[in-house]
């Protein structure tokens, strides 16, 4: 690559991805096909086991980065490249990145570490190689949770894995049907409703201790349970009332405060604003569902969304943007919606039905479930629309992930 | 003894929660913290209202007490159209039918289970199998059922009758269920 290319495309890509989340989603949807970062892993040497785990598992990190491609080295903008070495009892990692146009390195780091952190190193030294290649915060060490129903089981139970799939981990095992996850603002709980007690309840699961808290679980359904930024409400959604409305509780005095009051419909999915003032939520109480905002003290709530036959499942993340599904042409498609604007943009492929989005930490990233005839995976997406990749596939079905961010 | 009342209720639920747990096993990765009484509303129920919103309750759930055992004898389910909660003319007698029961013995209370076909997302279908639930709930409050003996339970997608992924099968999902307690 020559320098006048690298700086077009730094103008073209990097810069507008650093300045300001608004351009980035802008600048990014409105040049498809503007050129990866591409990559070769030619200089690593892999000799030693230890060196292969780390440097296996930073690859599948850094090209599971959508603005990141492995191409070959004769293609390649910048090389990878790296040792590891045993020191003692510990292992010495050296990893360099270089600008093959300019000769140089851009980054170089040396880290030393047990012989069994070699996954968490690749995951970290991911994150920080594509904060030095694109300007953006990585994902690779920030937990996905979902839910899971293996081949052979019974139980709707609660998992969470990194991104590449590595240190999955299984929270819970009672057989209860289990949806609507979210993380706490603190990354510390999930937050799910679980028919454990043979109604659907609201539970906050503490990670460090596994302990299981009910919040809500009053007559009815007691559903999309969502902590506020500052973690002191959490948005539901309740039927004690007669119907299925929106409710704020805050979490220290315990009051409950109703939110919305429509006709009978079905209400679902709040998710916050990032500056904690609003939630956005599906209602169908103008007919088919669709995406609304309200305030947190009240009033009346705003339609957000005009097309698509159903609007479900929004996701409002740091950057501004909610990505939601939408059912248009008969499949469900992951969506992205600028609440300011009011445009709306496509991003996952029309192969399949892909529904439940999640924002990643890196608000350029999406987890979503992909399902075809009831067989449903973990996938990532761009929110530029490029390809789609596998996150978790096989041995039975995944799906409505939460991006701990 | 009208006194000693709640003091049952409470012991009630306690004993349902230890025998709940109980079953429940292997569960040492995952602990319940047994916070009694939640079912029963000692949570913060004090409704707000909203300036210049006005509320209007309509029949609210009776609290989510234990409802005894299943009565035997099966119903026919109500079913549904697409994303709908409308009782449609034919399903009628159906909903009758189960007011007629309820009238026939005061003793008996009601489950009415809402479910859906498994298009949508997970978490509107559980609002929406709740709608259909309670709109069943409304007719038979309207044929002169105390409302107070009718919990609903929605399950959403999650317990399809039929499996499959055509409208025969999704037409079998989109019901409601009756589970007559004594």
């Amino acid at each position: 690559m020559t320098i006048v290319r690298f700086l077009f495309l730094y103008l073209l890509i990097i810069h507008p991805l650093v300045s300001t989340a608004q351009a980035q989603l802008d600048d990014v949807i409105e040049k498809p096909g503007a050129s990866d970062i591409t990559l070769d892993f030619s200089g690593i040497d892999g000799r030693n086991p230890q060196a292969a785990t780390f440097f296996r598992s930073l690859k599948r990190n850094l090209i599971l980065h959508s603005l990141l491609r492995e191409v070959p080295p004769s293609q390649a903008g910048f090389q990878v490249g790296g040792t590891a070495v045993s020191q003692g009892a510990k292992i010495e990692v050296s990893v360099r990145v270089r600008n093959r146009s300019l000769n140089r390195d851009v980054f170089g780091k040396k880290y030393r570490v047990n012989p069994d952190q070699m996954e968490i190193l690749a995951r970290k030294v991911s994150d920080e190689v594509v904060k030095s290649l694109t300007g953006l915060e990585g994902f690779s060490q920030k937990r996905i949770a979902f839910i899971g129903l293996r081949n052979g089981e019974k139980g709707k139970e609660i998992y969470s894995a990194f991104p590449d799939g590595s240190g999955m981990v299984r929270l819970t095992r009672d057989q209860s049907v289990k949806l609507g996850l979210e993380w706490t603002p603190d990354g510390a709980s999930l937050i799910y409703t679980s028919y454990h007690r043979g109604f659907p309840d609201i539970y906050r699961h503490t990670l460090r201790d596994g302990k299981r808290v009910a919040l809500s679980a009053s007559s009815g359904i007691n559903a999309g349970g969502a902590v506020s930024p500052n973690g002191q409400k959490m948005a539901m959604i309740l039927s004690k009332d007669g119907k299925p409305e929106l409710y704020v509780k805050d979490l220290r005095s315990g009051r409950l405060t109703r939110l919305t009051q429509t006709p009978m419909s079905a209400k679902s999915s709040p998710s916050w604003s990032p500056d904690g003032r609003s939630i956005v939520f599906t209602s169908s109480h103008q007919g088919q569902p669709h995406l609304y905002v309200v305030r947190d003290t009240g009033g009346a709530p705003r339609r957000l969304t005009r097309g698509g036959g159903e609007n479900l499942s929004p996701d409002w993340g740091k950057n501004g943007l909610i990505v939601f599904t939408r059912r248009r042409a008969g499949k469900y498609q992951i969506s992205v919606l600028d609440p300011k604007k009011g445009r709306v943009t496509y991003i996952s492929p029309m192969d399949a039905d892909y529904e439940d989005p999640s924002w990643a930490p890196d608000g350029l990233h999406v987890v979503a479930s992909r399902t075809i005839r009831g067989a449903s995976s973990l996938y990532l997406l761009d929110s530029a629309g490029k390809e789609a990749k596998a996150l978790l596939q096989g041995q039975g079905n995944w799906y409505m992930p939460a991006w701990s961010r | 003894m009208k006194h000693f009342l709640p003091l049952f209720r409470f012991l009630f639920v306690s004993l349902l929660l230890l025998i709940l747990n109980a079953c429940a096993g292997n569960n040492d990765e995952d602990p319940l913290q047994s916070d009694i009484g939640m079912g029963g509303g000692t949570l913060g129920n004090d409704t707000g209202t909203l300036p210049g919103g006005e509320f209007i309750d309509i029949d609210g759930l009776p609290p989510r007490d234990p409802m005894g055992v299943p009565v035997e004898g099966a119903y026919a389910p109500v079913y549904f159209g697409y994303d709908s909660s409308s009782v449609a003319p034919s399903e009628m007698s159906k909903v009758q039918q189960i007011a007629d029961a309820l009238s026939s013995n005061a003793r008996y209370t009601l489950i009415i289970q809402g479910h859906t076909d498994e298009r949508g997302s997970r978490e509107y279908n559980l609002a929406l199998g709740e709608r259909r639930a309670l709109a069943v709930r409304e007719l038979l409050i309207s044929f002169g059922v105390d409302g107070s003996r009718i919990q609903t339970l929605s399950f959403g997608e999650e317990q399809p009758a039929v499996a499959g992924f055509e409208e025969s099968a999704y037409s079998m999902n989109r019901r409601a269920e009756f589970q007559l307690m004594q």
